[in-house]
C-alpha cells in the first residue's frame, strides 16, 4: 500500500521538479548583444570622410596598471585587429563614408578599445546538502563535490567623434558609439571570426541614421 | 524558496505514509498543473507551460461547503529570437530568455456537489497571493524582477473516486492576479489532475 501510494508522488516530481529554468543559451553566439547610442545633435549627413587608428587598444586591469612597466598601453594582436577594422571600414563604406588618413582632416574619427574579463564562480548548494546529508553519505548527482567554473566575457567598444565639433574646453563630444559583448572563445576560430563580423554588421545595422 | 520548496518536498513524500488517523471528511488533493498565460503574461511569455505542481488540503464544513489552502507552483519559460529593443537614441540586439516562476497560494472556500456515489463536484474561489519570480536572461546579463500579487482564483473540480481513499482529481482554475507596483497583474488558466486522498 505504501508503495502504491509512492507512485504518484514520484511521477509527479518526475513531471515536474526539472528546476526553474527549463532552457536558455547552448551557443556562445546565443549570448552576444550590441548595443549603440547615438546624439540627437549630430548632422551624420553632412560628414563624408573618416579616420581611424591601425591598432586596437586591449584594456584590462593590467594594462591601467601599466603592469609590464613601458608606459604604453597594450594592443589587440594583428589577426584579430586585422579582423575587425576590415570589417568595420567595409560598413563605414557601404554607408557612404570614405577613409582618409588622419592628417586629411578628416570629418569623423573612431576610435575603437577591446577589453576582456574573467569572472569565477564557485557552486556550492547547501541546500541538497541539508536535505540528503543525513542519507549516509549519499548526494544529490550533479551537485557534489562542489564544482566551479570560470566564463571569460570580451567587449568592443567603437566611439565616433566629430572633431570639428570640438569644444572650446577641447573636449570632443562622442556622437555615436557601440559596446558589442559577448562570451569570448578562442579569437583564431571561424566561429569567432564569424561572431565579430556580424556584430559588428548588426551595429551598424540597427543604426541607420548614420547611411548618408 | 528554498525552504518553501523543502516544506513542499517534505509534505508530498511523507504524506501517504501518515499515520496519523485524519477525520473523514477532509481531503489531500496533489495534482500535475499545466496553465496557460493571458493577458499581458501571454503578451511577455510563452502562453503554454507544461511544469507544474500544486496540493491542496480541504474538509468539508457541512453539507454543502469546503474549505481548504492550497499552494502551486507554475514555470514558464520563452526563448525570444534574435530582435532588437529600441529606446529613445539606444538600440540593443541579442537574445532573450524568459522565465517567470509563480507561486499561487490561497484559502479555498468552495461549494460542493456529490453528482453520485463516486463523483463531487466543487466551484469555488481561491483569496490569497501569488509570489512571482521573473527573470530575462540577455546577453551574460539577468534582469531579475520578484513580486508578490493579489490574487483571486474561481475554480471549478471534479473528483472520481477510484477506491475507499483515494479519487482522481481534475480541476480548472483562473488564477487572477492583480497589479503590483513592479508588475502588470500576471494572469494564468490551470488545468490540473492528479489524486485526491480522502483522510
Amino acid at each position: 500500500m505504501k508503495y502504491k501510494n509512492l507512485i504518484p508522488v514520484l511521477l509527479l516530481f518526475a513531471l515536474t521538479f526539472g528546476g526553474c529554468y527549463p532552457g536558455g543559451a547552448e551557443y556562445y553566439d546565443q549570448l552576444d548583444l550590441v548595443y549603440t547610442n547615438y546624439s540627437k545633435e549630430a548632422n551624420f549627413k553632412a560628414q563624408k570622410t573618416y579616420a581611424r587608428p591601425d591598432s586596437i587598444v586591449k584594456m584590462s586591469s593590467a594594462n591601467i596598471l601599466d603592469g609590464d612597466g613601458n608606459g604604453l598601453p597594450d594592443f589587440v594582436n594583428k589577426t584579430t585587429t586585422n579582423l575587425i577594422l576590415a570589417q568595420l571600414d567595409a560598413n563605414m563604406k557601404a554607408y557612404g563614408y570614405t577613409k582618409v588618413s588622419k592628417n586629411e582632416n578628416p570629418d569623423i574619427t573612431i576610435f575603437t578599445v577591446a577589453g576582456q574579463n574573467t569572472d569565477v564562480y564557485y557552486y556550492y548548494n547547501s541546500w541538497y546538502w541539508g536535505w540528503y546529508g543525513s542519507y549516509g553519505g549519499w548526494y544529490y548527482p550533479g551537485y557534489y563535490p562542489p564544482t566551479y567554473s570560470s566564463v571569460t566575457t570580451g567587449g568592443l567598444l567603437i566611439q565616433m567623434t566629430i572633431p570639428k565639433d570640438s569644444s572650446i574646453d577641447g573636449t570632443i563630444p562622442v556622437v555615436w558609439m557601440s559596446v558589442m559583448s559577448g562570451l569570448l572563445e578562442s579569437a583564431s576560430s571561424g566561429a569567432s571570426s564569424s561572431r565579430i563580423k556580424k556584430s559588428i554588421d548588426q551595429a551598424f545595422i540597427q543604426s541607420p541614421y548614420l547611411k548618408k | 524558496m528554498k525552504k518553501l520548496i523543502i516544506a513542499f518536498a517534505l509534505i508530498v513524500t511523507l504524506f501517504p505514509f501518515s499515520k496519523v488517523k485524519a477525520q473523514d471528511d477532509s481531503y489531500f488533493n496533489m495534482y500535475y498543473s499545466m496553465s496557460l498565460a493571458t493577458g499581458k503574461f501571454n503578451d511577455y511569455m510563452s502562453p503554454y507551460s507544461w511544469r507544474g505542481f500544486g496540493m491542496e488540503w480541504r474538509a468539508e464544513e457541512g453539507d454543502k461547503l469546503m474549505i481548504g489552502v492550497r499552494a502551486d507552483w507554475n514555470t514558464f519559460y520563452k526563448a525570444m529570437d534574435y530582435g532588437t529593443y529600441e529606446s529613445g537614441t539606444q538600440s540593443i540586439s541579442g537574445k532573450q530568455y524568459r522565465y517567470t516562476n509563480t507561486f499561487p497560494m490561497a484559502l479555498t472556500p468552495s461549494y460542493y456537489k456529490d453528482l453520485n456515489e463516486t463523483a463531487r463536484f466543487t466551484l469555488g474561489c481561491g483569496i490569497g497571493t501569488t509570489y512571482l519570480m521573473r527573470d530575462t536572461d540577455f546577453g551574460v546579463y539577468r534582469i531579475e524582477k520578484n513580486t508578490w500579487q493579489f490574487l483571486l482564483a474561481p475554480e471549478a473540480t471534479f473528483t472520481f473516486d477510484l477506491d475507499a481513499n483515494r479519487a482522481l482529481y481534475l480541476g480548472v482554475r483562473y488564477n487572477n492576479n492583480f497589479n503590483s507596483s513592479k508588475l502588470d497583474g500576471q494572469s494564468f488558466l490551470q488545468f490540473n489532475v492528479g489524486l485526491s486522498y480522502n483522510q
